[in-house]
């Protein structure tokens, strides 16, 4: 099966999403640190609050030219954040990051062994189980960020806005290898009686 | 295993080496090492069949049943 397409596309995407995340990752600890240096850079760089609840974005001023007419706006530009706000949102991107890079990494290497006729081994199924794993990190990550911020509030210099919400889809992810990881274990067995079989 | 494999002491008495009884089953000398070692987890009757034709043996001859006793305290 080493000619096989659909996983050689799989194994490229994989690598691509772990350039994306080692970029970010780098992207995201330059503009930290670049903050701490020099807030005012971010002086015109805006915290757009108005997507679903789980989201927030950033924009310039001029994109958002007439919401921004509001006076209470002035308060939400990147600068104005508090220094608490920007390590915490710093070491939740950054985790998110790590757990998404290491969970891809493990799926990477289930593929390249499917590729290689040897999908039930042993280190697939401990790969499904790390990879549930990050998923449950992945949550309590975020959960820990909402009890952190009290209600998920960015908070600026004189307000902020607040969202409450928690994502359970890490913890669908997380059930889903686990339950992979049992179907794995079990193809082993069967692999294995199989090679015993005289 | 309670199943206990005399192969060995089969082979021994036909004066038969491992590899030779491989090549005349036709399964690899690992495979008919695993089956000595007593760590098959099954036999096919094909290569049962096999075996006993090239020892000119029972199958009984080869497989026993040795009653496991649980470990005394």
């Amino acid at each position: 099966m080493t000619k096989n397409r659909l996983l050689n596309i799989a194994i490229g995407i994989c690598k691509f999403l772990k350039l994306i995340y080692i970029l970010s990752f780098i992207l995201t600890t330059v503009i930290f640190i670049h903050i701490q240096i020099d807030r005012e850079a971010y002086n015109d760089i805006k915290i757009n609050h108005t997507g679903t609840p789980t989201t927030f974005s950033i924009g310039s001023n001029k994109s958002y030219s007439d919401k921004w007419k509001d006076p209470y706006n002035e308060v939400y530009v990147l600068e104005k954040l508090t220094t608490t706000t920007i390590y915490l949102i710093y070491f939740k991107f950054t985790c998110i990051f790590i757990l998404l890079f290491l969970s891809i990494k493990e799926f990477q290497n289930i593929i390249q062994s499917v590729k290689r006729l040897d999908t039930f081994r042993l280190n697939n199924i401990l790969s499904f189980r790390q990879i549930g794993k990050y998923s449950i990190l992945y949550f309590i990550l975020t959960l820990l960020y909402f009890i952190l911020t009290f209600n998920n509030t960015l908070y600026f210099g004189q307000g902020g806005f607040s969202q409450t919400s928690i994502s359970f889809t890490p913890l669908l992810f997380a059930l889903i290898s686990f339950i992979l990881a049992e179907i794995f274990k079990e193809g082993n067995k069967l692999q294995q009686e199989n090679e015993l079989t005289v | 295993m309670p199943i206990v494999i005399n192969l060995d002491v089969i082979l021994a008495k036909r004066k038969m080496r491992s590899k030779e009884l491989a090549e005349i089953i036709g399964i690899t000398t690992a495979n008919l090492s695993i089956l000595k070692s007593g760590k098959a987890k099954a036999v096919r009757f094909s290569t049962l069949e096999a075996i006993c034709k090239a020892l000119e043996c029972q199958p009984a001859d080869i497989l026993e049943y040795a009653k496991e006793y649980p470990p005394s305290s």
